[in-house]
């Protein structure tokens, strides 16, 4: 298992272009499959968890300025993680919880669903803007839909995600907003750009009718209907 | 400036570091986003296409990927 490269330090002026072109270039002519989702898995490990976002912000520059052939290398590669189960994952607090060494209450996430939860769940890192969220998930899920198979893959996992109510990761307005996303995305247009802008659009969607109804999910509510044991009252 | 000790010292993440408290207010603003191109602009940028394949070892791709956006130590 590969380790964080210690000590590594963002550049003031990082050469995203550059990062995404080694990027596409191991996709496309590591000579196998294999070679290429274990070369990205081990890329990922290299940085870390902290710096999990400036991977992913690879990923989303080949989504948004990715040719169709860069990017079809890239999805090609995810499909085989999507399978193996190593799709290159991130950490984000659980809900309800910060970043804090002492509880570890984190949980492992690929690409779209760190990116969805640090819009909907910020944790201590701060929010990640609407604006941001918007520009930066579409680029992703147009990446991944450069595959057919890629796509259908992630769906299953975004569906699973949402259906999962004890993995304790999402709030209940989340996992519905996920759910949303999956559901717009297995069934958009095959063309990669609009099936990402429907895909965002209807998490944004769902994400913003559970806020409305939020105050139905805060902890007054929750103790109102909550029944003391019999010893207790 | 970010690194890896310091925002994991900041989220929590794998204990690798100690604690660099100087950095907490920039990111509790949500500048972490900022720091990592999450800007939600449109920048200019050229189109990336396959580039012809350079030779270089899965290592060597991986070194070249991290100069990119890291510097070391």
């Amino acid at each position: 298992m590969a380790q964080p490269i210690p000590d590594l330090t963002l550049r003031d002026q990082p050469d995203w272009a550059g990062a995404a072109e080694v990027l596409i270039e191991g996709c496309a002519h590591l000579p196998s499959r294999e070679d290429r989702v274990r070369w990205m898995e081990r890329l990922c490990l290299s940085l870390g968890d902290a710096l999990y976002p400036a991977f992913l912000q690879v990923l989303c520059r080949i989504g948004e300025h990715g040719n169709p052939q860069a990017q079809a290398a890239v999805a090609d590669t995810l499909v085989l993680a999507l399978q193996s189960g190593r799709l290159p994952s991130g950490r984000h607090a659980a809900w309800g919880a910060q970043w804090d060494a002492s509880v570890r209450a984190t949980r492992t996430m690929g690409p779209i669903e760190y990116l969805c939860a640090w819009f909907a769940q910020p944790d201590g890192r701060g929010t990640l803007g609407a604006v941001a969220f918007d520009q930066a998930a579409r680029a992703l899920v147009g990446l991944v839909s450069h595959s057919e198979a890629a796509r259908r893959l992630y769906c299953a996992k975004l569906y699973s995600v949402a259906d999962d109510p004890l993995d304790g990761a999402w709030t209940r307005s989340s996992r519905h907003a996920l759910q949303a996303m999956a559901l717009s995305w297995s069934q958009a247009d095959p063309e990669p750009y609009r099936a990402a802008t429907q895909a965002v659009e209807a998490f944004m969607a769902a994400s913003r009718h559970g806020e409305q109804s939020a105050p139905a999910a805060t902890v007054g509510a929750l103790a109102q209907g909550w029944i003391p044991p019999a010893s207790w009252r | 400036m970010v690194t890896s000790s310091s925002l994991s010292s900041l989220t929590g993440l794998a204990g690798l570091a100690p604690r660099t408290d100087a950095l907490r207010p920039a990111l509790d603003n949500g500048d972490t986003a900022r720091l990592f191109g999450y800007t939600g602009s449109d920048a200019v940028a050229r189109t990336f296409s396959v580039p012809p394949f350079s030779g270089d070892t899965p290592a060597q791709l991986q070194s070249r990927f991290i100069d990119c956006l890291f510097t070391r130590g």
